[in-house]
């Protein structure tokens, strides 16, 4: 059987079995942080359920990785508060119960795939089911011959799966994911998003942060978006649609965040070019 | 059993030493051996120098002055060090956000590199250390609480550079904390007869034969120890740094284009590590000033002091500028500039900006406690050769911001490759002068030999010899 079958035929299953009851496994209330004079974030309130995803979409610099970092703990905030699983972001209980996928995986270049998901495991204590969530991604993912190679060797889209391999497998209650398809290559893009639906599938609450808007419309199960801290707009992507009464989420995007006429604004100024 | 982020950090630095002694062996093997035979020079040193001071040491002044030399400096590395340690954002955002506590970060990225740094720096501290006292009243012994003493000051200046980072950010109770700690170690030390000393001033009292060697080295282990502790727990509950109104930086040129040692002296002299350490060795270099102002020591003993401590911090910068080119290669590799300037402005500015806090505390120093020519050109000679050697290990170990303990690591390289020089010098210089040369030409020689060096260790990092 090769590889990818047995990920076919086990994959899914695995990663998708035995759906369990949780608690909210995100609540966001009237976070606020600034940095210096700039408010990264004012009063954001964002609840993400067990067992769905929700996308963070917006423009850059409009505070969805500050928020990402602050349910991770990595981050204080101002004022607001943030419970993961019901006990509050950044205590051990709450760090337990996440995983993060960062935007920019750094640290312990000299750790080979295998070594680095390992350590993963070990620090967040994970099992046998972990592990072996780790060898179906890691198939998937087609990280497989690379297990030996040192981070510090691989491309950032591949840096990025092995990230995706060690927090995804650790199947936590909350999973973090910064800039999701950001750096991977279209296959690569196909198994996060299927591993993302079948953690939301046994329960897990996903968080991602993304700008594609085409794969936030697919893989989520509701949109928030966020502008200049604020969250503006939010919802299943299908009331978003009506609600705007646009063809596309890009459509949605402009209209809420951006500047409708941009496409033709700019057509006309690049024409001097 | 050892923490798995423990056996993470140190089969990375297990990697990245064997990865640079595999792409420089020669040069690798070069400092190995040096380092291996140091404490064998050192010895020889100690007992001659010990020999001709110790008629001398049975004056306080001689004995606190002793100990002062090598604690202040070991002060202001600790201080340093405390500075650019990054913590646990060096782990990355991912392991950044385990539940593995926040001693375990700081811990796994400070053992394995200190363990590093212990090896090449610990020998020839004891050796110089004990062969010095050997010729004391107090013997071997209490040169062995000298060199814990030292130690010992580590930790003590990593803890008031806590103290500093509290008061900036906001953390009251802690700057008060540590403001009572430094008062109460003022006053241990003025109940046992040097307040600057405080409680390791049994071990000055221990060389001159007037208190117990064994009672002198058990009080500074204790005090190593506690301040060992202090320190990290303070550096693992440190707060967070307090988002500044962004303001924008001066603009480097006008207009137009920016020319390449203006870029790198931006990307270096911006880095809040090197900013903190310029003012952590001018406020040490001050104590200095103070201290030398105070005691009993002749002119320049003062300016001595002080610049030699305000140059260990200051070295930070030139330690920096491997890594900041390092990062930037994408920006230097597709530039069609000759990568020989970049090299050239990256020697320039650690120099430069290695120079500028002891330049400052120099000139301070000769106001308040009296220079004379010779001693300003050995401070010269040392500022160069130290930056260089700095510059060097930068360039060899980069300091990145994106390794657990990856600054450490660079330190101890600095540590190994300072220690190399200095014996290698102690070796040469003396021939070198005994066929007639002047001093200050062999200085020169000297210091371009280390600047050369230096030069081409960041030429080899940045690539020069592929262009």
């Amino acid at each position: 059987m090769s590889a990818a079958t047995r990920y076919e035929t086990d994959g899914r299953a695995a990663l998708g079995r035995s759906p369990a009851p949780l608690p909210l496994a995100l609540d966001v209330a009237g976070v606020s942080k600034r940095f210096g004079a700039a408010p990264a974030l004012a009063g954001v309130d964002l609840r993400v359920n067990a067992g769905t995803v929700v996308g963070l979409v917006g423009p850059n610099g409009s505070g969805k990785t500050t928020l990402l970092h602050a349910a991770a703990g990595l981050l204080a905030f101002d004022e607001g508060s943030i419970r993961v699983g019901g006990v509050p972001a950044g205590s051990r209980a709450a760090r337990a119960a996440t995983a993060l996928v960062p935007d920019e995986p750094a640290g312990f270049d000299e750790l080979t795939v295998a070594e680095f998901v390992a350590l993963v495991h070990a620090l967040w204590g994970a099992g046998e089911s972990a592990r072996a969530r780790a060898r179906l991604l890691t198939v998937a993912f087609g990280l497989d011959a690379r297990l030996d190679q040192r981070l510090g060797s691989l491309s950032r889209g591949l840096r990025r799966q092995a990230s995706s391999v060690a927090a995804l497998s650790l199947a936590p209650a909350l999973v973090l994911v910064d800039e999701a398809t950001a750096t991977l290559d279209p296959e690569a893009v196909v198994v996060l998003s299927e591993a993302l639906g079948a953690l939301a599938g046994r329960g897990c609450g996903v968080l991602l942060a993304t700008q594609d808007l085409h794969f936030a419309g697919t893989v989520c199960d509701e949109i928030v978006l966020l502008h200049r801290g604020v969250v503006v707009d939010g919802g299943e992507t299908w009331e978003l649609l009506e609600r705007h009464t646009a063809d596309t989420l890009e459509d949605v995007f402009l209209a809420t965040l951006g500047d409708g006429r941009l496409r033709e604004r700019v057509r006309d100024a690049f024409a001097a070019l | 059993m050892p923490s798995p982020l423990f056996d993470a950090v140190a089969r990375c630095h297990v990697r990245r030493l064997r990865g640079l002694a595999a792409t420089a062996p020669l040069p690798a093997a070069v400092v190995a051996v040096l380092v291996l035979a140091a404490p064998i020079a050192l010895i020889r040193i100690g007992r001659i120098v010990g020999g001709e001071l110790a008629a001398a040491v049975g004056a306080e002044s001689v004995q606190e002055a002793v100990v002062l030399g090598p604690v202040l400096a070991a002060a202001m590395a600790g201080a340093a060090l405390a500075l650019s340690l990054p913590g646990a954002a060096a782990l990355g955002q991912q392991i950044g956000a385990s539940p593995c506590g926040r001693h375990a970060p700081l811990l796994a990225g400070l053992v394995v590199p200190a363990a590093v740094g212990a090896l090449a720096v610990l020998p020839s501290l004891l050796a110089s250390c004990v062969s010095l006292a050997s010729a004391f009243p107090g013997g071997p012994v209490a040169g062995a609480a000298l060199a814990v003493a030292t130690i010992a000051a580590v930790p003590a200046g990593a803890v008031a550079a806590e103290g500093w980072l509290a008061v900036i950010r906001g953390m009251r109770r802690r700057a008060l904390a540590i403001l009572g700690g430094v008062v109460a170690w003022a006053a241990a030390g003025f109940a046992s007869g040097s307040v600057p000393l405080g409680p390791l001033a049994p071990v000055a009292t221990a060389l001159g034969g007037t208190t117990s060697p064994w009672l002198a080295f058990a009080f500074a282990f204790a005090v190593s120890l506690a301040l060992g502790l202090t320190w990290v727990a303070t550096a693992a509950t440190r707060a967070e740094p307090r988002a500044r109104a962004s303001r924008p930086p001066r603009r480097l040129v006008p207009g137009g284009h920016v020319p390449v040692p203006a870029a790198v002296a931006a990307l270096v002299t911006r880095r809040s590590d090197v900013r903190l350490a310029a003012v952590g060795a001018v406020g040490f270099g001050i104590a200095g000033t103070v201290i030398g102002s105070l005691g009993s020591s002749p002119a320049p003993g003062g300016f001595l002091l002080a610049t030699t401590t305000a140059l260990l911090g200051a070295t930070v910068c030139s330690l920096v500028v491997g890594g900041a080119l390092a990062d930037g290669g994408w920006l230097w590799d597709a530039a069609p500039v000759a990568r020989r300037l970049t090299v050239a402005s990256g020697v320039g500015v650690g120099l430069a900006g290695s120079a500028l806090p002891v330049v400052l505390v120099g000139i301070g120093a000769t106001a308040f406690a009296g220079a004379d020519w010779p001693a300003v050109g050995v401070v010269a000679a040392l500022v160069i050769t130290g930056s260089a050697a700095a510059l060097a290990a930068g360039a060899a170990v980069p300091w990145r911001g994106k390794g657990v303990g990856d600054q450490m690591a660079t330190f101890a390289a600095f540590a190994a490759i300072a220690l190399a020089g200095s014996l290698l010098v102690g070796l040469i210089a003396p021939r070198l002068v005994a066929l007639g040369l002047p001093d200050a030409v062999v200085a020169g020689v000297v210091c371009a030999a280390f600047v050369g060096a230096a030069g081409f260790t960041l030429g080899r990092r940045l690539g020069v010899s592929a262009r």
